[in-house]
């Protein structure tokens, strides 16, 4: 078999390995709750046993030894005879991040990663306690006992997978296959010797597994109906019990079923399945061609997602073939319906483009999951992490980015706002802390909640930590929202004590910086004694954006359509007139910022201005223009860094005719809105306002 | 051309701000423009003139005349855009700087790069890389990196009164 596409094959295992991991974990998480659960049990010996499986299929033999010894513990449990405890989740749990590692390094190259196993493996030995930790040869084992139970009716299977360059084009996931044979029996996977490989007489690369079930023939073919043309089901000769290596007496059995035999036999025995497809002179440097592959990140997509664009696709030839054909005929009129068709079709292959990238945010809370309970254990704090929304999702680029930065604030949460036990049983609240995560969408936006029922953030704490390492004057006046922002600010650690979990410098400016970044903001609100809550707001995209073109002066602006509440008329005058800079309307007295004023716009105003009303969360504020121009379909551009610095502008869009639109943050417009109406006082530079005369103030 | 020759020549793209000419190393040239239409951006320094749209990116365009305090010629149409790409400590910045005309682009052995006067300069010498003799006058080697990467609007040497 070519390399390459052996490669190709194996690193797709390292992917599926991965998601079999997180099921596990996450099974294991949802176990620990609720110990008595068979169901998970169970669910948790099959993630193992998938693993193990496809495992010694791809040659990642130390991994499916491993999982193997991993796997008898559970085995012993629904067996009934081991009882679950905190020693083997420590264990399993460990055993999940080993073989994560073992996935980068399988062959033990590491030093470290070696040591670790060793350990783990010995752990795993103590916990089976008095049952023999079983070589790999007799990898049946655990199944055994399931297995003599229904020994009476069951029929040993062997079946011949042939895996063919063509099979591995067409890229099936083999770990469904191996999940359905669980359900109906007891099987195991192993590498034909060569001499065997050579009796059989295939070019290809071949594989065999052995499948003692109680199952029919029908039953089996079914499980490889998608890849039927390259299994061979043969019913074998062997006893349905465990064969062994003495038990080869051949009989009068054909020639083939003998091969067969000699085949299992040959597969049961560890030096075989050792002799891994990988050649041990060519293996290590495979293993090197395969890893810049492994850094192309993946994404799972549902298959409606790709109906959808298949649907898009055909109908974008079809539009295509019209136009073509109104073009040679000069139809003025079909052409402008296909030019229609074409602009609704690529504004749906857009939305299709942006839905492709996105993710759950539950790949997130699984992590956090596990953090949360590493750290309660090790802080010996009692925590329950409550998750709502998970479902919510948001471009994949994100949610990696996100990670690091909810990770932090989560162990902040942690370390110092949940109390320990004793200390929350005193303030008299329940014995377990809670740290919620919710999240929600609200249009393109994505609001996530971290908190906590801790004790709160010392707003005097911070205040004097500030005053300590100077960053505000001691007589500085503070509301509570800036004391809060403070800690964000980079060297503000406000951990009294520097402990393992948080406080090591790098502090919540990583945070802060981390979320801005992707265009987010993040705003805390804290009581002391009650906890502190985290909000987090993110665009679930960031790539295009609907907006609203308005236009001022000569100067077009664009913004973010779903921001616009209502858009009005209101005469130049009127507006000139208004002092304090505010307007009625619709009943409600809303402060307004004229574009032409506050970016000093050339030229007279025209005598109807348009007011379009902005909403923000909770703040509602009015743009004045000159006319509005109508819906863009806007690719954001950055400003580059020369002008990086205009605070009120986020980016820039080319629109159709060449021109170029600015985006307006309304963000930083709204600040400057509640900054005039708390202070009077403008942010730098400062934006001038309408003054009495409606003239310009010039700078 | 031939190669061994260039090897010892560096060769620049003239260029006019008013009635001076000023000259920049091609290899900071990415393009010059012709009659470009320039958005205006506002609330910005006035030596950036405003934004245009180049190969699909925002460029930001830099009115070197409004830098050096050259007249500014109401002729726009005769202007072009130089398309530069710069070096501000680690970070590349690609901005496009007007002029009134590109004149020549010459080729000048190291050697005949006159190093700037320390006195009776008008202009900083912070921002020349050295002095071109041509017949009579003097071409003035800009140090691109530096003139378009400050914000000090006005790079004329303060202690000279000398003015056009």
């Amino acid at each position: 078999m070519e390399k390459y596409d052996y490669n190709k094959f194996a690193e797709k295992f390292i992917d599926d390995a991965h998601n079999l991991l997180n099921e596990l974990e996450g099974k294991l998480l949802e176990l620990e709750q609720d110990t008595s659960n068979h169901e998970l049990i169970e669910a948790v010996f099959r993630a193992m046993h998938t693993l193990k499986g496809i495992g010694s299929m791809f040659g990642f033999t130390i991994i499916s030894e491993y999982t193997h010894h991993l796997e008898t513990i559970y085995d012993k449990i629904r067996e009934g005879l081991l009882a679950i405890n905190l020693p083997i989740f420590e264990v399993t749990f460990a055993s999940v991040d080993h073989i994560r590692h073992l996935l980068a390094d399988q062959h033990l190259k590491n030093q470290q990663l070696a040591t670790r196993h060793a350990e783990l493996t010995q752990q795993i030995e103590k916990l089976t306690g008095s049952m023999e930790l079983l070589a790999p040869d007799q990898i049946k084992s655990p199944e055994e006992v399931k297995k003599a139970k229904a020994a009476n009716l069951s029929t040993t299977w062997y079946i011949q997978f042939i895996c063919s360059e063509d099979f591995i084009k067409r890229a099936i996931n083999i770990a469904f296959i191996f999940q359905d044979l669980a359900k109906i029996g007891e099987y195991n996977v192993f590498k034909h010797s060569p001499e065997i490989q050579d009796q059989l007489n295939e070019q290809d690369e071949l594989w065999g597994i052995r499948l003692t079930t109680q199952a029919t023939f029908n039953e089996i073919e079914e499980v490889f109906m998608f890849v039927s043309d390259y299994v061979k089901i043969i019913r074998s000769s062997k006893p349905s019990s465990l064969p062994n290596s003495d038990s080869t007496d051949i009989n009068d059995k054909s020639q083939f079923l003998s091969i067969i035999d000699m085949a299992i036999d040959m597969g049961s025995e560890p030096e075989v399945i050792r002799d891994v497809p990988i050649n041990a002179e060519t293996g290590s440097k495979e293993r090197e061609l395969l890893r810049p592959s492994l850094k192309i990140p993946r994404i799972s997509v549902g298959t409606d997602k790709l109906d959808k664009l298949m649907y898009l696709v055909s109908e974008l030839f079809t539009t295509r073939s019209e136009l073509v054909t109104a073009t040679r005929n000069s139809d003025m009129t079909r052409i402008k319906v296909a030019v229609e068709k074409i602009d609704k079709l690529s504004s749906q292959f857009r939305n299709n483009a942006l839905s492709i990238r996105l993710v759950p945010l539950r790949e997130l809370s699984l992590k956090f999951k596990r953090l949360i309970r590493d750290l309660s254990n090790q802080l010996g704090k009692n925590i329950d992490f409550v998750v709502e929304g998970d479902e919510t999702e948001l471009d994949k680029n994100l949610v990696d980015n996100l990670a690091e930065p909810f990770l932090h604030i989560i162990r902040n949460c942690i370390d110092h706002g949940i109390e320990n036990p004793e200390g929350r049983k005193a303030n008299d609240k329940p014995e377990n802390g809670t740290i919620r995560f919710v999240a929600s969408q609200s249009g393109n936006y994505i609001y996530i909640q971290i908190s906590d029922d801790g004790n709160g953030i010392d707003k005097d704490y911070i205040r004097t930590k500030a005053i300590e390492k100077g960053f505000i004057q001691p007589n500085a006046h503070l509301s509570d929202r800036e004391l809060l922002e403070l800690i964000f600010l980079p060297g503000f650690s406000t951990a009294e004590s520097l402990t393992q979990v948080s406080g090591r410098g790098v502090g919540m400016d990583v945070v802060k910086r981390a979320i801005t970044n992707l265009r987010g903001s993040v705003e805390i609100e804290t009581e002391k004694g009650k906890g502190t809550t985290f909000t987090i707001k993110l665009q679930q995209t960031i790539s295009i954006m609907d907006t609203l073109l308005i236009r001022a002066g000569k100067m077009y602006f664009a913004i973010i359509l779903e921001e616009v509440e209502i858009c009005e008329l209101e005469s130049h005058q009127t507006l000139c007139d208004r002092q304090n800079n505010h307007l009625q309307i619709a009943g409600d007295l809303l402060p307004f910022i004229s574009l032409r004023n506050a970016f000093a716009i050339r030229g007279e105003a025209p005598e109807t201005e348009r007011i379009i009303v902005i909403k923000r969360q909770n703040l509602r504020f009015a743009i004045v223009a000159d006319s509005i121009i109508g819906q863009h379909q806007a690719v954001i551009k950055p400003l580059g860094s020369v002008l990086m610095h205009k605070e009120y502008l986020s980016g820039a869009s080319i629109m159709g005719d060449g021109n170029i639109a600015f985006m307006l943050d309304t963000q930083k417009l709204s600040q400057i809105v509640t900054s005039v109406k708390e202070s009077n006082n403008a942010f730098s530079p400062p934006l001038p306002l309408l003054n009495k005369e409606g003239k310009l103030v010039q700078r | 051309m031939e190669r061994t020759k260039n090897k010892h020549k560096n060769v620049f793209l003239s260029f006019r701000l008013g009635k001076e000419t000023f000259a920049v190393s091609v290899k900071k040239v990415l393009e010059v423009l012709q009659q470009q239409h320039i958005t205006e951006v506002p609330d910005v320094p006035a030596y950036i003139k405003g934004v245009i749209n180049f190969r699909g990116d925002i460029l930001p365009i830099c009115d070197a005349r409004i830098k050096f305090n050259l007249p500014v010629q109401d002729n726009d149409e005769k202007c072009v855009v130089i398309v530069l790409d710069l070096q501000n400590n680690d970070q590349k910045i690609r901005i496009g700087a007007i002029a009134d005309g590109v004149k020549d682009v010459i080729s000048i052995e190291e050697t005949d790069i006159r190093p700037v006067p320390e006195m009776g300069l008008k202009y900083n010498a912070e921002y020349l890389n050295g002095m071109i003799k041509s017949g009579d006058s003097f071409i003035m080697v800009l140090n691109v990196d530096k003139v378009f990467t400050t914000d000090e609007v006005n790079v004329i040497n303060s202690v000279s009164p000398e003015q056009d």
